[in-house]
């Protein structure tokens, strides 16, 4: 389960923006080992390059100097066509804003993974089905995303990202959108994931978070300055000073912190009041 | 993946259905009119085609003036026709029935003069000139009474057609009642049966009265010839017969061949040349037209790229292929075109299902016609999806994710 061959790794990898005087790095000579069956959380300021490191272990961008293993294979200078079928059979995504085809039902948004891939109609949703039953939703098969909740379409989001059996799945923000209780939902089921043996990267600004995660990264202006593992369950204490001090003038994310490291009481999937979804939507589009 | 690619485009056509009805409208028209005019132009044909079989396969017409090849429609030809008429005259109607191989001549002149009816007059028929012959020539049967015969050639008989019967008698059999040519009174003794469309022998017996030649020299004024027809002994010395008939005429015409002789065969092409001219002419409409449709689609499908760069986004992200998303976007140009063909095809079967209730053209749809218009349209689906299939390939997934849904 957990084998301690490398899966990804990064060497001395750079993104530079532009030309000449209007050259932005976004990521300086970042180093990264991934083994098999870890939880990473990366955290850090926007603009830190969070994102583009994200970018660039999903495949969806290529480093402009560095070398990125994934599998043992370099993948940093591969052609588009390569890429992107080494993106649809490696890398899961989930996004913040859950980005389901809001003209596909459920089952068919979680089975367009496998229909890039060419497998089969019945095979594929057949696999898509399985994929939802495991993340509680056999019973929304049919439903389009817009009848679905922020947390339900969230674990749709999740379970398209599992169909394919991915190395690794790629999670950027995944409670940003969402109610605590819904957060709460997610988290627990990216953490029984993680638990089944996959890979998880998750890019967060809620330190609570990152007690799901065994390994936290640390992101400041396009460098990595702080990678340390951790047990499951623990916020370090680093981690939370560091983005306190960080964020002290940012009074809207403080309170986000608050009120994140504030629901941890257990619950079943309820719908919160209206009042408290509202607040933490208006929040997640600030971000 | 095709099939795949199908049902992509089939649910966003579905999905925006009002915007998709519009943008194939153009395609819509162009298949429709298309479809519609072929058909037309295709049924006259048939029609003309039936009523040519219909007249005696040794049928030859002889025309005044030398006929020019139908070739384009321009005023030229017209000009070099008009210059060329000539004249056919009585003495050329008794030379062609001493020509070897004629079993029978059939006049057609025109009598000048006007008919009166319980003095009203009546101006839109034509007084015909002819002998016994021309009914069988011309397969033309009486509703009521009988042609003229031999004995009755001086004898101030008529027959009629049916519109004659209507306008200037008011009533269907008239048999019996005599109507005034110069001064004459001719008696009615037949009606002819409604005569379907003009045969290639070029004469209305629908809106004629048909008198004995005899009669008509009889009451004065000129009697022009038209045409005459030719029966030739059996079908397979036509062609034979009018090289005689024109060495003949020739020497009558000092030498000049001022005149037209057609068999049935030469008729249809005639009547094929300028249906073939016709075609082309519908082919440069439609070519224009599905110009326009496809630059509507194209449109279209640029507007749609841009509204669907975050679907885009995601697609890519999930590990769709720049390939996959291009042909995704030409697929649905191409099926947004096709079900416009394909409604195209309806309205103009609609269409005809009018003009063959409404009017007397009987067009026919044939599946040659169907299949080129759908493929057609089709392919111009295909074409003028292309550049917006391509800048939807393009796209770099980072900023098209992070662009609105």
């Amino acid at each position: 389960m957990t084998s301690k061959s490398p899966l990804i790794s990064i060497e001395e990898v750079s993104k530079v923006y532009g030309f000449g005087d209007a050259t932005t790095v976004a990521l300086e000579e970042v180093s990264l080992t991934i083994n098999k069956g870890e939880f990473i959380a990366i955290m850090g300021p926007s603009g830190s390059g969070k994102t583009t490191l994200m970018n660039i272990i999903g495949l969806l961008d290529r480093p402009t100097h560095g070398n990125y293993k994934l599998n043992d294979k370099n993948v940093a200078r591969i052609g588009k066509i390569k890429q992107a079928k080494l993106r649809r059979d490696n890398i899961g995504f989930i996004f913040q804003s859950f980005n389901l085809l809001p003209r596909l039902t459920v089952l068919e948004n979680v089975a367009l993974p496998l229909a890039y891939k060419g497998v089969m109609q019945t095979r594929r949703l057949k696999a898509a089905s399985n994929a939802l039953a495991e993340v509680g939703l056999k019973d929304r098969e049919y439903y389009l995303p817009s009848q679905l909740s922020g947390g339900q379409l969230q674990r749709a989001a999740i379970a398209r990202a599992l169909v394919n059996g991915p190395s690794i799945i790629i999670a950027d923000e995944p409670t940003g959108n969402l109610d605590s209780v819904s957060a709460r939902v997610v988290m627990e089921l990216l953490s029984d994931i993680h638990k089944l043996g996959n890979t998880v990267l998750m890019v967060t600004h809620n330190p609570s978070l990152t007690r799901y995660a065994d390994r936290i990264i640390y992101m400041l202006d396009g460098s990595i300055v702080y990678d340390e593992a951790t047990a499951v369950g623990e916020i370090p204490k680093r981690v939370q000073n560091a983005v306190n001090s960080l964020r002290s003038s940012d009074e809207e994310e403080k309170l986000a912190n608050v009120s994140a490291l504030m629901e941890t009481m257990p619950g079943p999937d309820k719908e919160k009041p209206k009042a408290k979804k509202k607040k933490s939507k208006k929040r997640g589009k600030k971000k | 993946m095709i099939t795949e690619y199908f049902k992509m485009a089939l649910s966003s056509i579905r999905g925006a259905k009002f915007r998709s009805l519009l943008t194939m409208f153009g395609i819509i028209i162009g298949v429709s009119s298309v479809v519609t005019i072929v058909s037309l132009g295709e049924g006259v044909k048939h029609q003309v085609a039936s009523k040519v079989d219909e007249v005696s396969d040794s049928l030859v017409v002889i025309r005044p003036g030398k006929k020019t090849e139908a070739k384009a429609f321009n005023l030229d030809s017209l000009r070099t026709f008009i210059g060329n008429t000539g004249s056919l005259s009585e003495k050329d109607w008794r030379d062609t029935e001493k020509v070897t191989g004629v079993k029978s001549v059939v006049p057609i002149g025109i009598v000048s003069g006007i008919v009166t009816y319980d003095s009203q007059e009546y101006l839109d028929g034509n007084i015909i000139a002819t002998t016994k012959d021309l009914p069988s020539l011309l397969n033309q049967k009486l509703a009521f009474g009988e042609f003229f015969d031999e004995s009755q050639y001086t004898r101030n008989v008529a027959i009629i057609g049916v519109d004659i019967a209507e306008k200037l008698f008011q009533e269907n059999v008239p048999i019996g009642k005599s109507l005034n040519i110069r001064g004459k009174d001719f008696i009615v003794q037949g009606v002819f049966e409604q005569q379907k469309s003009a045969t290639f022998a070029e004469l209305n017996l629908n809106n004629s009265i048909l008198i004995p030649y005899d009669a008509a020299r009889q009451i004065g004024g000129t009697i022009q010839l038209m045409q005459l027809y030719v029966e030739a002994e059996s079908p397979e010395k036509i062609s034979d017969v009018a090289k005689n008939i024109t060495s003949t005429l020739t020497k009558n015409h000092a030498g000049q061949e001022d005149f037209t002789i057609q068999g049935k065969e030469e008729a249809l092409k005639t009547t094929n040349a300028v249906f073939y001219q016709i075609t082309l002419f519908i082919a440069g409409v439609a070519f224009i037209s599905f110009i326009v449709g496809g630059i509507g689609i194209m449109n279209i499908m640029f507007a749609t790229v841009s509204e669907r760069t975050r679907e885009i986004g995601i697609r890519k992200a999930i590990g769709a292929t720049n390939a996959q998303i291009l042909g995704q976007f030409i697929m649905e140009s191409a099926v947004l075109s096709f079900v416009g063909g394909f409604i195209g095809v309806l309205f103009a079967l609609i269409a005809n299902a009018i003009f063959r209730v409404t009017t007397d053209l009987q067009p026919v749809t044939t599946l040659n016609i169907v299949l080129i218009a759908v493929g057609l349209s089709s392919f111009t689906g295909i074409v003028s999806g292309l550049l917006p299939a391509a800048k939807a390939a393009r796209k770099d997934p980072i900023a098209s994710l992070r662009s609105e849904l």
